[in-house]
Formats: C-alpha cells, structure tokens, sequence
C-alpha cells in the first residue's frame, strides 16, 4: 500500500494532465481523474514492480478515458475515438516536455505584467469562465478571451525559452 | 514533422483552445478543433502543451502560489520544494496557519496525519467550498507520505471527501510555505494596478500615460484618490464614479473622461470606453489613435472627437473638428459597417443593428467635456489658496509648517515652510525604505497639493529635526554641515537614521510660551479593496483607515509623551470618530525646561477627547489650541472638546514625530504604534489661534 501512495503521489499530477488532454471539458476530466484514483488503486495488485507506473497508470486512465466516452459520445463536447487515440501516442512522447512546462511555469508567471497575472488568477481561481471573469473585472468577454489566450501564448514561449536547452526534446 | 502549422493555422488552433479552455467554445468551433487535431501531429502537440498549462494554471492558481511568489521573489518551484521538504520532515501534525481568501475554512483544520478519518470528516463538512476545489488535490504536486496516508484512509468515505482530504493537506504545506515569506496579498498588489493608486514603481516601462488634470473626481474603487500626475499603465482600467478626470498619453493624444465612465488605458494608440463619455483631442503625430467601445470601434483621422457608451450600450460618435473613421463592431469583434464621419456630424451605433445604415445627425457638443484648461473656479480657487497659504507662511507666530511636497533625493525629507521660523525644523523620515514600508506620497486636499499616505505598518514616521538636538546661539541659517554636526551631537547618525545605542539627549527642547496652535489636516486610506478575488471576503480591521497617533512631542529623556494628537475608533463604519489630545504639561510658571520628569508633582494630564463626525471620503482638519487659561479641541472648524486649567502650561517642542505615537489604554498601558491614514498639511503656532482664524483654516484646508 506504501507503494502505491509513493507512486500515485508522484504520478498524480501528470496523469491529470493527461486525462486534461483527452477530456475536453474541465469537469469530466476531473470526474474520470477520481474514478481513475479508485480503479489504480483496486487494480494496484496487478502493476509488476520494475515496470513503467506511469505508463501502467496511463493505460489504465485511457481506459477510463474512453469509457466516459462511450457514455458522452452523443454529446458534441467530446473527443472522437480516433482523435484520443492520437493525443494519447503524442502524450507519451511528449512527458518530458510537458514536466519541464510545469516546472519553469512558476519562473515566467513571474515575468507576466500584474494585469495578466491578476486575470489569470480570476480565470482559475474557482475555474470561472471567461464570461464570468469579464463580469467580475468589467470587460468584454471576448477581450477577456483574447487576453487569457495571449497570455498562455506568451507563457508558453516563454517557458520554451527559460527551460535549458538539453530539456527542449 | 509532417504537417507543420502555419502561423496563422498555429494561431487558429490557439484560438480553438482557448475558446475551449475558458467556456465560449461553440460546436462548429468544436469540430474545427478536432479536424486540426486529426489530421495535424504539430496541432497535437501544441494543443496538448496549452492543455498542460492550462492544468498547471489552475493548480498554481488554486494554492495561491501565483500570486504570493510573484511578489517574494522566490519561485514557485522553489516554493513547492520547501514545502516538500517540510511535509518530510515532519511526520506529526501538519497545521495550516490561518489564511486568506476562500479557504479559510479548509485550511484552519488541524489535518493530522495519524488520524486522517478526523480529517477527512472534518471537512467533509465544506461541501460546497471544496466543490470548486474538488480535483485539484488531482493535479497536486506536493507529494509526500502524509498525504498519501490520508489518501488511502479516506479512500472509502467518497470520492468527494477522498479528494478534499489531500486538498486540505496539501493546502495546509503550501499554507506554511507561504507564510514564510514575506506575506504580501493579491489584493494589496491588485490595489496597486487599479486607478486611484501613484504607481510608484521604479522602472516600469508600461506606463503610456498619466492624470494631467482631475476635477472632483470620484473613483468605483474604494481607494484613495490618485494625484495629478499619477501614472497610468497599459491595460490599466479607469472607472469613474463622478467628475473630469484629463489623461495625456505618451503619444500626446489627451483624453477627458467624463464619470461616470469605465475606460481602459489599453495601450499607445488605442483606448477602450465600455460606458460612459469621453472627448478625445488628437495631435497630428498621432493620427490613428482608436477608440473601442462594446459595439464601435472608432478611428482618428486627425482630429477632435467625442465618444459615448450609453446605459444601453448604444455608442454615439460626435466629431467637433477633423474626420474619424467609425465602425460596427459586433460581439466577437467582427467589423460591420463602417461610416467616415466629418466635423460637426455624428452617428449612432446600436446594439443589434446588423445590416443597417449607421444613422448620421449633427454633433452636439454641449453634452461633452471638451476642456478642463480654462476652468475659472478651479484658477480662482487655486490663485487664492496660494495666497492665502503666502499669508500663513508669513505669519510670525507660525513654528512649523510642512506641506509635503517634494521629496528629498536619498530619502524623504520635507522643509520647514514657515518663514519666520529656522530652517533647519526639516521633516525627514527616519524608518527605513520608506515607500516600500507603507509611506507613499498621494493626492493631497487639493488636486496640487500632497498628502503622506501611511499604512499603519510601516517601520519609521517622521521626525522633525533639530529640535531636540544642541542648538546653538543665532543660528538663524545653517548649512549642511552644521546641520550634519547637529545631527550627531543630538544622538543621530548621519542620514538621518537613529542611533539606537546612544541615548537621546534632549538638550534643546523649545519653550512655547504656555501657547500653541496644532493644526493638522487628514483623511482616511478609505477602506481599501480587500475583496479582490472572493467578493464576499471580508474588510480587515485595517481597511478602516484613519486612526492612530498623528503627531506626538516627547521632551524628557525618559520619553514620557508631553503631547499628543491622535485619532480611534473606526470613522469609516458610521459611528463618529473619537480625536483626542492629550497633554502631560508642566503647570509651574515658568518652570526651568532642564530636569523635569515625569515624577515632577506639578505635572498636569489633561486629555481632551471629542466625538467628530470623520467621514471616509473627505478630509478633515484637526486643531489643538492651547492658551493660559484653557485646551481646546476642534474638528474641520467646531469646537469638540474643551478643558480649563487650573494653571498654564509650560510647553515645549522636543522629539517630535509625525505619523507614530504611543497609544494609552484606560488601565495605563502604553504601545507604540503607528498612524494609518493621510497627512496633508501640518501647521505648529507659538499662539493661540481664534476660532474666525480656526474657521477660515477649515476651509483652506
């Protein structure tokens, strides 16, 4: 069981990136993340020591992935079969990119003018909207939508800069 | 790679992402998305690293690391680190400290990590908090045993509670983290992006423009007032309550404002009016200068023009010299009809309009603004508030008098402005770093003027110089050495700073002549934003922004207070404020100055305590006047407290500081702190003032 919280706590915030990037919408990410928590757990007994955890968890979080799917997919705000399957191969491809992104993200958010960082933290402080954060700030929606996306423009140059250059691929 | 994205496809796709990130994304938008994704490995990527950032957003952002790191200086990453290693370490009882914001309640339980069930039941109890937070504990980094423990212990409550009991743990690590830092807020630092705030930031390279002129001007923010002159940075938004507020950008374009307007500095070149009126003069070289508006985009073509964002959203364009270029703009920033507009016409854009012709009409410039140069009153009023303060500089009777405009260049530091009196009564901040402590320089009672802001938590306050200090005979001019000299000899240091080591030798206190006039002017903070990223969060006793000691005398070396002006109790909550003078004075008839202390039998408390009505939003002035035969106490020119003595006073001036003092419980108890509020103008006479000269005080003040 202690091997298990090691490995789960360690992984945990990489396998919600990557049920992110599969689930379109924020809340069912963040459903099948829980469920996902519960099956690792129930299923721990199979992982073998010595392999991949994180490749043993990712299969099983696809899993979960595609079973939401199955159960969303007459709903237009949901991934097709063939497009999970993609973003699931470049996911695996794409883990030490995407760690460095994590850790160098502190460093640029640093950088950001005040304005942006303040929009940044109504925009995710309690995941609101972009209408909703227009409405508290008293801007356009669609100028709080453009801002927020050149501000995760701008990050993410920037992580791409900071990070060295070993760890760019 | 195959299929690598043009910049405008790389751009598109960012656009698809952050319509789906942030909510407004629409299912033919949707299916675009999932095309690129198909068929484009560069799309992928770049969809799966906007994903990425986008969780580690909201995880940055759920534990407040965003904003506190950005101001300590210290990474985030770093921060994380600490907290890792603390959770290490310390396998016992994990306690967040109290902290702000939407997660007071979560993260004041006690989480243990021998009994996560108690934790996981304790907040099982904030459902609906925990609601929105529910899954970050998902993408928590902080990884670490205990967490695990509660982890597994939870794990057949709920789901729910399973992910509210790491949340809380990991809350509680990063908590500790935090407060380890030098504790600044969100808020505090949002404050300092909103108008109504100098930005006293050195360096700052965005500030495209600034206050040329302000007319009773009242801001949505409930922060202080910001002076002529104050800066004004790209993005900044503007919401005036009420009156005239001319902003000049870098480029020359100068904009009046009419309140109540909000407005957006948006960046050189371009503006943006969400509701309200403004007129904007145009010079040539900045010919192209844009104004936006929820349904308009307007063009300058070098000119003069006015804009106006009605209640309903309906935009009207009124040109009085040049042309403008005028547009629809629908909601999503499409251009629809665009009109040229000459001078003397105008038109109208209203909401949902599509393909119909803009209506044109004549201009009507009485309804806007279109100078603030030739004002007569404001000319008038300043011509004879100068006059008149020419007048007081020259009274004979006049000690101390310090305005508080202009600064030292090392330090802030401010001349004596009485002209009869020595010049070397400088008032100079003692503490250290003092803008970054919670002393700025801010809008005083008149737009010209200057006030000292202090915080309440700064480290230092001002100290008049000299008169504590050897004086020496006739020096009636000094330079700087003499003053240097004098500095030392009276137990300071070079610079100004005190000497703590060495004992303060009062060697040269000011006899006043049982007389003296105290007039002080000053305002509050106004309870400053505190609700900055939860509405509902609540103002901190510090919000309440006018109260402390103002100006406080010590004389004798065992520091006892021989008077002091102070202001408590809340002003800004509708009860009156209490003022309140006090008094430890000699009564002997002219009694020696050298020697006495507070065991002195002839020594008189007298404290004189008024209720005055202090309102927030005005400026209020305080005078304390003492004769041979009675104190009194007035507030903006009315009498509120009076006491006869039985004997006059021997006063004297010797340590005087501005902006700190001693605060005096009822059962004795004496703490030193510090003033919170504005300090206009002060004024120290060696007589009596009358109560017509109080009066006519009142109002220059």
């Amino acid at each position: 069981m202690e091997r298990f919280l090691q490995l789960y706590a360690r992984h945990q915030q990489y396998l919600f990136s990557y049920v992110l990037a599969l689930v379109p919408q924020w809340a069912d990410a963040e459903k099948v993340a829980e469920t996902m928590q519960l099956v690792l757990w129930r299923k721990f007994e199979q992982y073998q020591e010595g392999t991949s955890f994180s490749d043993w968890a990712k299969q099983l979080a696809k899993g979960e992935v595609l079973k939401y799917r199955e159960r969303r997919k007459k709903e237009w705000l949901c991934f097709s079969a063939d497009v999970v399957n993609k973003l699931d191969q470049d996911l695996r491809s794409m883990d030490g990119l995407l760690q460095y992104q994590r850790e160098y993200l502190s460093a640029c958010l640093a950088k950001l003018p005040e304005k942006s960082r303040v929009l940044l933290y109504h925009r995710y402080r309690g995941n609101a909207t972009a209408r909703q954060v227009a409405e508290e700030l008293g801007y356009s929606a669609s100028s709080v939508g453009k801002a927020l996306q050149r501000i995760r423009h701008a990050l993410l140059e920037c992580v791409a800069k900071t990070a060295p250059a070993e760890e760019r691929r | 790679m195959k299929n690598r994205l043009s910049a405008t496809q790389a751009l598109e796709v960012e656009t698809l992402c952050s319509a789906l990130f942030d909510g407004s994304i629409t299912p033919e938008q949707f299916r675009l998305l999932q095309v690129y994704l198909r068929i484009s490995a560069s799309s992928r990527q770049l969809f799966i690293q906007q994903r990425n950032l986008h969780g580690a957003l909201a995880a940055a952002c759920a534990y407040e690391v965003l904003p506190t790191h950005s101001f300590s200086g210290m990474s985030s990453h770093r921060l994380r680190t600490d907290a890792k290693q603390r959770g290490a370490g310390q396998k016992g009882t994990v306690q967040g400290p109290r902290k702000t914001g939407s997660s007071d309640a979560i993260s004041s339980a006690t989480v243990s990590s021998d009994t996560p069930a108690h934790a996981a039941a304790s907040t099982s109890s904030i459902q609906p908090r925990a609601g929105t937070a529910l899954g970050q504990s998902g993408r928590a980094d902080a990884r670490r045993p205990a967490m695990a423990h509660l982890l597994v212990a939870t794990e057949h409550v709920t789901a729910t509670s399973l992910s509210i009991a790491s949340l809380v743990t990991i809350l509680a690590l990063v908590i500790m983290a935090v407060f380890t830092l030098p504790g600044q807020r969100l808020f505090e630092r949002f404050t300092n992006t909103t108008p109504g705030v100098t930005n006293t930031t050195p360096g700052a390279t965005n500030l495209i423009a600034r206050f040329v002129q302000l007319r009773d001007c009242e801001w949505m923010d409930p922060l202080m007032a910001p002076g002529v002159g104050a800066d004004l940075a790209a993005g900044q938004t503007l919401r005036l309550a009420k009156g005239l507020a001319e902003i000049k950008y870098r480029d020359g374009v100068r904009v009046i404002l009419q309140g109540p307007a909000v407005f957006e500095i948006s960046h050189l070149g371009q503006s943006r009016l969400n509701s309200g009126k403004l007129t904007a003069t145009v010079p040539s070289q900045a010919i192209g200068y844009t104004v936006e508006t929820p349904n308009a985009r307007v063009i300058d073509l070098g000119t003069e023009f006015a804009v106006e964002v009605r209640p309903d959203e309906q935009t009207e364009v009124h040109v009085f010299q040049g042309h403008v270029e005028a547009m629809r703009l629908d909601p999503s920033g499409i251009v629809g009809h665009r009109i040229r507009l000459a001078a003397e016409q105008a038109a109208k854009f209203e909401i949902g309009a599509g393909q119909e012709p803009i209506p044109t009409f004549a201009a009507d410039a009485t309804r806007f603004q279109r100078t603030l140069d030739r004002s007569p009153t404001m000319t008038a009023r300043k011509a004879w508030w100068r006059k008149s303060v020419q007048r007081l500089r020259a009274d004979p009777e006049l000690f101390l008098y310090y305005t508080f405009a202009g600064t030292g260049a090392r330090q802030l530091e401010f001349p004596n402005q009485a002209l009869a009196a020595n010049k070397q009564f400088r008032c100079v901040w003692n503490g250290s770093q003092a803008l970054d402590r919670g002393l700025l320089l801010v809008r005083g009672k008149w737009p010209w003027s200057a006030a000292l802001r202090f915080s309440g938590e700064s480290d230092g306050y001002l100290l008049v110089e000299g008169l504590h200090g050897e004086r020496r005979a006739n020096e009636t001019e000094t330079d700087k050495t003499e003053v240097d000299e004098m500095l030392v000899d009276g137990g300071r240091v070079d610079g100004g700073k005190v000497d703590a080591e060495k004992p303060r030798i009062p060697l040269g206190p000011i006899p006043l002549n049982h007389a003296m006039s105290l007039v002080v002017t000053v305002g509050s903070l106004v309870a400053e934003i505190n609700a900055g990223a939860d509405g509902e969060e609540a103002t901190s006793d510090s919000a309440t922004s006018l109260r402390g000691p103002i100006l406080m005398n010590r004389c004798s070396p065992t520091g006892d207070l021989d008077f002091q002006l102070a202001v408590f109790s809340s002003p800004c909550r509708g009860q009156p404020g209490k003022v309140e003078f006090r008094i430890n004075g000699h009564s002997g008839v002219g009694h020696p100055v050298a020697g006495s202390g507070s065991s002195n039998p002839d020594l008189a408390e007298i404290i004189l305590s008024g209720e005055a009505d202090l309102g927030c939003r005005r400026w209020h002035q305080l005078v304390a006047v003492c004769d041979g035969l009675a104190a009194r106490l007035y507030c903006d020119g009315n009498q509120v407290a009076e006491q006869t003595l039985s004997k006059p006073l021997a006063l004297r001036l010797g340590e005087l500081s501005i902006g700190h003092g001693l605060m005096i419980s009822p059962d004795g108890k004496i703490k030193e702190r510090a003033f919170e509020g504005l300090i206009d103008d002060l004024a120290i006479f060696k007589r009596p003032l009358k109560d017509a000269e109080i009066k006519s005080l009142a109002e220059l003040y």
